[in-house]
């Protein structure tokens, strides 16, 4: 059988993205924006629109939640997610609970099934929920001073 | 139906909600999820805070709303009153992205089952819902742009509203210079919808009540779809505002745009 290729939107999600703000200008903005922060992300060969969505509207982790949305030729909306839910059926088939990741299915073109439980992913603030994420989901930000 | 098998079905229902509900600690609040799924196939989540006396604040954490953001829905003024509609409906609020009810522990239980309703209803939202980027407004391309632009020199804050001497006015942005020197820049976008003469009338009515308070923010408006404004409607906006940024249709809005456009004025404030 015939190798499937790997989609724009899987190498997307592979690719490191480059976000053009540094952690203190992502806190800034989210401290103007009442805890939402939403920036365009260069991606290399690319030649739609990704951008960073990132909400933390309120104190509690439970409330926490990024995610990375493309605009494109081939396909519009969401295609990773890290978010909160208080009961989720994970990859392994088992009702989990907590922090967890949406995992692209090329087949049906959506993040919004499969869902890979994160235990080791217990931020302790909204700028640890900040870093941990967007290294998990290889967005890097802008070096202070450059 | 006999009484029986109604009998049976009832119990194995009720034996189904009670292994499909949990209620879990979560520090301040308990956290209920109940199986009411929800169309981007989640749980809806509830969460209940106690507060003095018999009272309680029941809501969805802004979960709802979180997740139409996070995949690429936009909260425009029609959806927020959708959200607003269904949460009275339901004897709720919908505020600060939020479905909330407060009561007394009598209510609970309805307050709860309301607050799910309404977290899961907000979902339909995404049905047929396209995340185009042409479709994405021009308010959020202006906003990135403008934020990319604006890291080094100004704080921008988003959707700032002030009171005239009349009404509450909304600007879109509102850009305060680090260094504390200059004044603040209030910017609207404003869109030609069928009516440009209309929408340059409503920002003419905020330029001429702000006119008559103490507010000293001077006005950005940024035309979407330039060619689109009448003779009449551009000049009612060129006559209030300080700086007009033209933006014809498949104009690439990006930081350079906004640094063109802004970078004199912001020097002469």
């Amino acid at each position: 059988m015939p190798k499937r290729g790997v989609s724009p939107e899987e190498r997307i999600i592979a690719a490191i993205k480059r976000l053009d703000f540094t952690l203190d200008e992502i806190k800034l903005a989210m401290d103007a924006n009442r805890g939402k922060f939403e920036a365009p992300l260069v991606v290399g060969r690319y030649p739609g629109r990704a951008r960073l969505i990132v909400r933390c509207r309120h104190d509690s982790f439970t409330s926490w939640a990024m995610s990375i949305v493309v605009n494109g030729a081939r396909f519009n909306g969401r295609i990773d997610c890290i978010d909160w839910e208080g009961s989720f059926v994970d990859t392994e088939s088992v009702r989990n609970r907590g922090f967890h990741r949406h995992l692209w299915d090329p087949k049906i073109m959506s993040c919004e099934s499969l869902k890979m439980a994160l235990p080791r992913f217990l931020p302790s603030s909204a700028e640890a929920f900040i870093i941990e994420g967007l290294l998990l989901l290889k967005v890097k930000m802008r070096e202070e001073g450059k | 139906m006999s009484e029986l098998k109604c009998n049976f079905l009832k119990q194995s229902l009720l034996t189904y909600f009670e292994e499909a509900t949990s209620v879990e600690d979560a520090g301040d609040s308990c956290v209920v999820t109940l199986p009411i799924p929800t169309l981007d196939q989640r749980l809806v989540d509830i969460f209940v805070e106690a507060r003095v006396g018999d009272y309680y604040i029941v809501h969805d954490g802004g979960k709802a709303v979180n997740e139409l953001i996070l995949q690429g829905a936009r909260l425009t003024d029609s959806v927020n009153e959708y959200l607003e509609k269904l949460a009275r409906r339901f004897s709720l609020t919908f505020d600060d992205e939020m479905f909330k009810g407060i009561g007394r522990r009598p209510d609970l239980q309805s307050m709860i089952l309301g607050v799910g309703m309404c977290s899961a209803l907000a979902m339909a939202q995404l049905v047929g819902h396209v995340v185009a980027s042409l479709d994405e407004p021009l308010k959020e391309q202006f906003g990135s742009a403008l934020r990319t632009w604006a890291r080094r020199k100004m704080h921008i804050k988003s959707d700032v509203e002030i009171k005239g001497k009349l009404a509450k006015h909304r600007f879109d942005f509102l850009a305060s210079p680090k260094t504390g020197r200059g004044r603040e820049i209030a910017m609207s976008v404003l869109s030609p919808g069928s009516n440009p003469l209309a929408a340059a009338q409503r920002f003419g009515f905020k330029a001429a009540d702000l006119d008559s308070t103490d507010c000293k923010w001077q006005r950005v408006a940024v035309e979407d779809r330039a060619e689109q404004w009448s003779a009449e409607a551009r000049n009612i906006v060129r006559s209030c505002a300080d700086k007009v940024i033209e933006i014809p249709s498949g104009t690439s809005v990006n930081a350079q745009l906004v640094e063109k456009n802004l970078h004199d004025f912001v020097a002469a404030a």
